[in-house]
């Protein structure tokens, strides 16, 4: 997911506070200690959840109301992450894992009869309620993939007691289709499958085997007009419609009050404004492996990170987010290092961790909407990538907690998509960089810009003459993006590159302007990509010609042919794909901030920081 | 007496449209930042993964792709209506401005009028007593300190009170709880529940806005206390504190009637860092964190219902004058 579109978490920066969302991607091992006692943890400043139904558009896939609102109540049927783990927990997750046909066409999931609060069971008709949702409104849902996996590829679900099975129409990789597509599933129960609350649960058929398994039928089912797509009425409106009406998200809602999660929601802000705390208290019939241990899990709003600051020195909150210059720097990426703010020193402990992300800017590849013939030179972006010092960056800029960013593939935590023998293949030199230029033409003055003076013109039909300008649009919300820029445009100088800079400090236009190729810019940066809820790391929504998430139109056959090979069946593959991407440079690689939070010495049952932002407060006890 | 009724009902008449052009110059404003970046609010509110398409659909649905002219139509028919546009804050996203900010209006009023009132009482006799011992060493401790109160900034004050007197003393919490009920009536008995709660806010805003009205006073006072009435009013044997009440502040204080009607938009503003850095959710808050969001909309209707609090601030405060000062009286007629 696009780190800025789904929620405030610019890893443009390192004052990327809010990696541990909410302060609290804080999870436990414990399963000692009382429910005596309450937590009191804030929600990112200037945040609050707005969204409660687990189906959301793009609009309202935010981490704040996915990872931590609606999964403390409803589990999905594949619980990705625990602390620093970014597997599968299969003891977290709603069914057992899916068993394959040898074809890799068909597959089998077997529900693990967990109970919804309600008392009805979450079993294979729970699933399949959410597919056909999925089948019936797929841009309904933000995870969608035009051609791809759930529900495209589907040629049929169908649900028998705690069994789903579900056909293929191509074989797949199993772990892409698994970690991609199963995980965004979250099993809904026949109370929402109504037209209102006074309807039977499970009248309005959604849930039910569909005799084929067609958009047309899907949308019978669940209320989408079968020829336009658009939802007119049925129960799809139901929900969507109740899901943006907080007056709704009270404890005693017949559609939101049935949950099958670890917690219940007992107190929320109805009328919309986001001021007033939210209040968790314990699921008694949660299935799971760990009950809360605490009686209320309560989450503050604040309108800054002054607000929330104050908050925490005043020990109104056991655990927060502060800034990286508020702690010293660790002895490592990925590792905390003390308290450096005297208000909390002694009563909090740092807390930072990577996130299964990577930060970059957008190439412009489409000479239509301001693409330029030099960035379409893989020789020019490996110029351009080898002048960045990240090291440095992260050191000066981001107090040491940030790591460097060399391909798709997040450096922390440690994993095995890139392979053991991936390196960075454009470490910073600008002699180097300069090689790249001079090799194919360029002429590199000592000041000034670099022109295209071979008498034949530059590698890639450059005509001689041309001068080395390009148009960089960035977001400039903080003041550490803004001399970051400053600094590789400084390196940039030095290599001959006029890289003219356009800082935009409203996230909303520079965002429109990167994903809709305004702007006029060849290179374009607003944020970075959090493999979430997609999160094996395979870049099809990214790199793929035509790719959702592609707005510099980037587009190379053997780039698509690597992506297919591993989406299809090819896990061996996926290494290839971690260099490729590296090598060729479809993005412009920029550090990846990794954030810092804090949590009270007081609280127990804490481990790493998850990458993912899998928030189990269910394991936090005092 | 009936001339003096006509006169006043023209003059009513005029600063009344003189207040329309004002509403609606102000209004064509507001309207025409967030016409600006109609296209990134299609992007905000459909996501990253929306298609052209779906862009188009969307500004044309919204009547993004009319003549400006109907959408200002349109835009001013929503306020007669009461539509001040929709959040796209993702926190907020879709909901009316209104709904946003109509239960802040109360928080603010009252958090703004409690120091208001404070610092009156205070700073008024502060500034007479100030005036009435001029040049003495009174006057010039209580000049430096008001001199330093008036130039220090809310932000700054806020802070000091909250890292002083909340983190390091543990006096008094730091953070305001948060408010329940949204009726008009329902701060000022939260305040009155967790009055520990307010005292640094409300001392911070009645410190800031006391050192003001102080140098008014004084410098009022001074003024009237050289006048040829004040004298007449010593040389027909009038005590102190006679000629101080009866002559001397009655002149003096009818300004204090204009600062008082221009400070009814600074009920709603004033409180705006104050109620950021305590965590308040009045209009401060509201308008700060929906700043910081870029949420256009939202912070484009708090202008307008600040613009409006100004221009009937104005109003009031011209109408108020005309009651209290017979010399104005005099001028109208």
């Amino acid at each position: 997911m696009k780190f800025s579109s789904r929620a405030k978490r610019f890893v443009t920066t390192a004052v990327a506070i809010a990696s541990m969302s909410s302060g609290l991607a804080l999870a436990g091992l414990t399963s000692a200690g009382a429910a005596t006692t309450k937590l009191d943890v804030p929600l990112s400043p200037n945040d609050y959840p707005n969204y409660i139904w687990p189906f959301a558009s793009g609009a309202f896939f935010t981490v704040t109301n996915m990872n931590d609102f609606q999964s403390l109540m409803y589990r999905p049927l594949y619980w990705v992450g625990k602390g620093a783990d970014t597997t599968i927990q299969t003891d977290l997750s709603t069914g057992a894992m899916p068993v394959w046909a040898s074809d890799s066409k068909s597959l089998t999931i077997t529900m693990k009869g967990w109970k919804f609060s309600n008392g009805e069971t979450v079993d294979a008709r729970s699933v399949v309620f959410f597919i056909n949702m999925y089948m019936a409104a797929p841009g309904g849902y933000a995870g969608y993939v035009p051609g791809m996996g759930i529900p495209d590829q589907i040629s049929s679900a169908t649900a028998s007691g705690n069994v789903v099975t579900i056909h293929l129409t191509d074989a797949v990789n199993h772990n892409w289709f698994l970690y991609n597509f199963l995980t965004e599933i979250t099993p809904m129960p026949r109370a929402w499958d109504r037209l209102s609350a006074a309807n039977a649960a499970g009248s309005a058929g959604c849930g039910e085997n569909l005799v084929s398994f067609t958009r047309t039928a899907a949308r019978a089912a669940c209320g989408v007009n079968a020829k336009t797509g658009r939802v007119a009425s049925g129960v799809f409106k139901t929900l969507n419609d109740r899901s943006q009406d907080p007056s709704t998200f009270t404890a005693t809602d017949p559609y939101w009050s049935v949950v099958d999660g670890p917690w219940k929601l007992s107190s929320f802000d109805t009328t919309g404004a986001g001021n007033t705390p939210i209040v968790f208290v314990p699921n008694p019939t949660y299935s799971g492996p760990q009950k809360a241990q605490v009686n209320q899990l309560i989450m503050h709003p604040f309108a800054s990170v002054d607000a929330e600051k104050t908050a925490l020195a005043t020990g109104q909150l056991d655990s927060g987010y502060v800034l990286p210059t508020d702690v010293n720097t660790g002895p490592k990426p990925g590792v905390a290092g003390t308290i450096k703010w005297s208000a909390i020193q002694g009563k909090f402990t740092v807390r930072t961790g990577g996130t299964w992300s990577f930060n970059y800017a957008y190439y412009n590849f489409d000479s239509a909407t301001g693409g330029s013939a030099l960035t379409k030179q893989l020789y020019i972006r490996q110029a351009l990538q080898a002048s960045i010092d990240q090291d440095s960056i992260i050191k000066s800029l981001y107090n040491g907690y940030g790591v460097p960013t060399y391909g798709p593939i997040p450096a922390l935590p440690a994993n095995d998509f890139a392979g053991s023998s991936f390196k960075n293949p454009y470490p910073y030199s600008l002699t180097r960089a300069k090689k790249y230029l001079t090799d194919n033409g360029w002429t590199v003055p000592p000041t000034g810009t670099a022109t295209c003076t071979r008498t034949s013109g530059c590698t890639g039909g450059i005509a001689k003459g041309t001068a080395l300008t390009l148009h960089y649009e960035y977001y400039s919300g903080s003041p550490t993006a803004v001399k970051q820029m400053q600094a590789e445009v400084s390196l940039w100088a030095k290599i001959g590159v006029n890289m003219i800079l356009n800082a935009v400090s409203d996230p909303n236009t520079v965002s429109a302007d990167c994903l809709s190729g305004g702007g006029n810019w060849q290179i374009c940066q607003y944020g970075g990509w959090l493999y979430a809820p997609d999160y094996y790391p395979s870049g099809e929504l990214l790199f793929y010609t035509n790719a959702l998430s592609n707005p510099g139109m980037y587009s190379d056959t053997t780039m698509d042919a690597i992506i297919d090979a591993t989406t299809q069946g090819g896990e061996a593959l996926k290494t290839r794909y971690a260099a490729y991407a590296a090598e060729q440079l479809p993005y412009m690689y920029q550090p990846t901030g990794t954030g810092t939070g804090v949590v009270s010495t007081k609280v127990k049952g804490i481990l790493p920081v998850s990458p993912v932002g899998a928030y189990l407060p269910e394991y936090l006890h005092k | 007496m009936r001339c003096y009724i006509i006169a006043v009902r023209q003059y009513l008449i005029r600063r009344l449209l003189q207040s329309a052009v004002v509403v609606v110059v102000v209004s064509f404003i507001t309207f025409i930042i967030p016409a600006l970046f109609h296209g990134t609010v299609a992007r905000v509110i459909l996501g990253p993964r929306a298609t052209k398409a779906d862009i188009l659909d969307f500004n044309h649905a919204h009547y993004f792709d009319r003549p400006i002219v109907y959408q200002y139509y349109r835009y001013v028919n929503g306020l007669i209506h009461g539509d001040f546009g929709h959040s796209v804050l993702r926190k907020t996203l879709n909901r009316p401005a209104w709904e946003i900010l109509s239960p802040a209006l109360p928080r603010t009023l009252w958090l703004a009028i409690v120091p208001l009132i404070l610092s009156l009482l205070i700073a008024i006799p502060l500034g007479v007593t100030q005036a009435w011992r001029r040049n003495k060493a009174f006057d010039y401790i209580s000049t430096f300190i008001s001199f330093m109160l008036y130039s220090t900034p809310a932000y700054l004050m806020s802070i000091l009170a909250v890292s002083v007197l909340a983190i390091n003393f543990a006096v008094f919490p730091g953070l305001i709880p948060y408010p329940t009920g949204s009726g008009f009536f329902d701060p000022p008995i939260f305040m009155i529940q967790n009055w520990r709660a307010f005292v640094l806010p409300v001392g911070s805003l009645t410190l800031l806005s006391l050192a003001g009205v102080a140098r008014f006073t004084r410098g009022a006072v001074l003024d009237s206390i050289v006048q040829d009435y004040v004298r007449t009013a010593r040389a027909k044997g009038g005590g102190n504190w006679r000629v101080l009440s009866r002559h001397v502040l009655r002149n003096a204080l009818i300004p204090l009637v204009t600062i008082l009607g221009l400070s009814l938009p600074g009920l709603f503003t004033g409180a705006l860092i104050t109620e950021e850095v305590f965590n308040y959710p009045g209009m401060g808050f509201i308008t700060v964190s929906h700043t910081v969001g870029r949420d256009i909309p939202v912070v484009m209707a708090a202008t307008l219902i600040i613009a409006l609090a100004t221009v009937i601030g104005n109003l009031i405060a011209d109408l108020a004058l005309v009651m209290v000062d017979p010399r104005i009286r005099i001028a109208t007629n």
